[in-house]
């Protein structure tokens, strides 16, 4: 039979009445609490009974104590006294239960309640979700700023979805807690003037909302990279993951490990910090030098100058030795936009690269009609410089409509010199693609159908 | 301020009627300046400690004291002990492993002798105002 049982609980640092209720609901159904760590809870199974749970707040406590102080010890016994037994400790909480039918309960002064919790989230609890705001506010104002300036690069790219939307999320949860704990405390501290207690909020809805939420999420970016990625790029992806969750869990380990080894409140601050650099540090280092080294790779995912593997090649126009061409490809897909981007140049380590003719095209694919324009203006603006005030008049790159017959486009744009020279820089607009090209050479109608031919299928 | 009765809360401080978790002091909880009054629970806390005693004795003592109108939970009493600690209301007169011993100090008794009065003062407005034989 099952003696013990770890879950996921979703209850806020101070939300010692929630917790209080859910523990007696837990203790009814015959699991008593044994310990609290940061990523789960364990119980131990008991026969079901009615117990009574109380969590209250010791301030000077730290995860970092190799166990309770002598102080912290003496406070225990006071509980003792009355009955409360100490289930669990995490942080400044402190978890009793009690077996008596109506025992006293160990706050019995609201505003000394409130006073002992508040300099206890003061402790830990305030501090951590003040940087978590301040990291969503800045990453997720980062990821909005992104998707209104450059939806093109953003939406193309599911891993920098994925972490500007997680980073959003963290903007909600950490502006959640702070917002109900900030309005708990203010009419709880009212209330305790007058002898009542306030019951804790919870926001345990929200924060599995969030957790479903960017769940589903992972799902899709996982799916979207296995199936419209390079493979090589997804198991990095993936392997960058795992080792996120392989460093929480062993941060953890080294916490709990020094605790267990009776290490020093302050040794073990600076040791588990520490491992919170160093571990990622060795992570990605030993990922990086895996993909180098080509563990991650295998025959298929390599590119070496290949033109079958990209639509329009430098010798769909020109008879040209591959051999002296070195390729950029780079291929970024979602399920909302693909981007592909390709630059052909002349080997630097050939005698007459400099004579060898640049071809270079972004191609993307608008894959939601109605986000087309959208991208589109971005892919306008960020070629067309009339706007920019910082660029002397008569010098700013401008874009002036073509015709679009010979490149079999609704829009074509070709790049100008405010002052009349033009460039062989072109912005074609399909129906569902827009291509930003750039030919070395100035291209002629045939060369406009090749593009055509190949580049809109 | 609300208004109840000490005798509708149940052991935990619970009025059944609006669901709410009172003070069991019967009154204001706490001064809003910290000290200029004494709470129930300080006074007997501090009335406890006339004679040495340990913490644990205080929690048995002011309920006996009180007829258990009055009772102190022992994370109220752990942080009222530091508190007066601090503010030089009690000594600590023994440390005898984690068990430890308080004495009231001259700066407490003050303070008990101050709320005393106020409590006499409100005592005697009340008997001005009503009368001796409806205070009986």
């Amino acid at each position: 039979m099952k003696t013990k049982k770890r879950r996921l609980e979703y209850y806020s640092f101070y939300n010692h009445t929630g917790i209080e209720q859910h523990l007696t609901e837990m203790a009814k159904k015959g699991w008593l609490l044994e310990s609290i760590s940061n990523l789960y809870w364990t119980y131990r199974k008991i026969e079901p009974q009615d117990i009574h749970f109380c969590v209250t707040y010791y301030p000077r406590a730290s995860d970092f104590d190799p166990g309770p102080s002598e102080d912290q010890q003496t406070f225990h016994d006071l509980c003792a006294h009355t009955g409360w037994q100490l289930a669990s400790t995490w942080h400044q909480m402190q978890v009793f239960y009690n077996e008596k039918e109506s025992p006293i309960p160990l706050d019995t002064d609201p505003i000394m309640e409130v006073d002992t919790l508040h300099r206890a989230c003061k402790k830990n609890f305030l501090p951590s979700y003040y940087l978590l705001l301040a990291l969503g506010v800045l990453m997720g104002g980062y990821f909005l700023a992104e998707i209104y300036f450059s939806p093109v690069t953003l939406l193309s790219n599911s891993s920098q979805m994925l972490s500007g939307f997680a980073y959003l999320c963290l903007l909600v949860i950490s502006l959640t807690e702070l917002c109900t704990y900030f309005s708990w405390h203010r009419k709880a501290k009212k209330a305790a003037e007058d002898g009542i207690f306030v019951d804790t909020p919870s926001t345990k809805l929200i924060q599995q909302t969030v957790v479903i939420v960017l769940l589903f999420a992972a799902a899709i970016w996982l799916l979207n990279l296995f199936t419209l990625s390079n493979r090589l790029l997804a198991w990095i992806a993936v392997a960058m993951l795992l080792s996120m969750f392989v460093i929480i869990f062993a941060v953890n380990w080294i916490k709990h490990g020094l605790r267990k080894l009776k290490a020093s409140r302050g040794l073990n601050r600076v040791l588990t910090l520490a491992a919170c650099f160093i571990l990622p540090t060795v992570m990605m280092g030993g990922i990086t030098y895996a993909t180098l080294s080509g563990i991650f790779s295998n025959e298929n995912q390599t590119v070496p100058f290949d033109d079958s593997v990209i639509p329009l090649s430098i010798t769909d126009f020109y008879d040209v030795d591959k051999q002296k061409y070195i390729e950029q490809n780079r291929n970024n897909e979602t399920f909302v936009l693909g981007q592909r981007v390709v630059h052909m140049f002349g080997d630097w380590n050939v005698e007459d690269f400099h004579e060898l003719p640049d071809l270079q095209y972004t191609i993307t694919t608008v894959k939601i009609p109605f986000i087309y324009e959208w991208c589109k203006d971005q892919m306008y603006w960020d070629l067309d410089e009339s706007d920019d005030k910082d660029i002397p008049v008569g010098h700013r790159l401008v874009l002036k409509e073509q015709d679009p017959t010979p490149w079999g486009a609704n829009d074509v744009y070709r790049l100008y010199q405010e002052e009349g020279w033009y460039m062989n820089w072109y912005l074609l607009c399909y129906e569902d693609r827009i291509i930003d090209i750039r030919f070395d050479w100035e291209p002629t109608k045939d060369d406009m159908a090749i593009v055509n031919q190949k580049l809109n299928p | 301020m609300s208004l109840y009765h000490i005798d509708i809360l149940d052991n935990r401080g619970y009025n059944k009627d609006d669901n709410t978790r009172y003070s069991r002091i019967g009154g204001m909880a706490v001064a809003r300046e910290k000290f200029r009054t004494l709470t129930e629970q300080m006074f007997y806390v501090l009335l406890c400690l006339k004679e040495e005693c340990y913490g644990q004795d205080i929690l048995d003592q002011v309920p006996a004291m009180t007829e258990n109108r009055v009772s102190v939970g022992s994370g109220t009493l752990y942080n009222l002990l530091e508190q007066f600690l601090a503010e030089g209301f009690i000594r600590e007169t023994k440390v005898e492993g984690r068990r430890r011993s308080y004495i009231l100090t001259e700066k407490g008794k003050m303070m008990l002798d101050k709320e005393y009065a106020r409590i006499i003062a409100q005592a005697m407005d009340y008997r001005r105002i009503f009368g001796k034989e409806e205070a009986k």
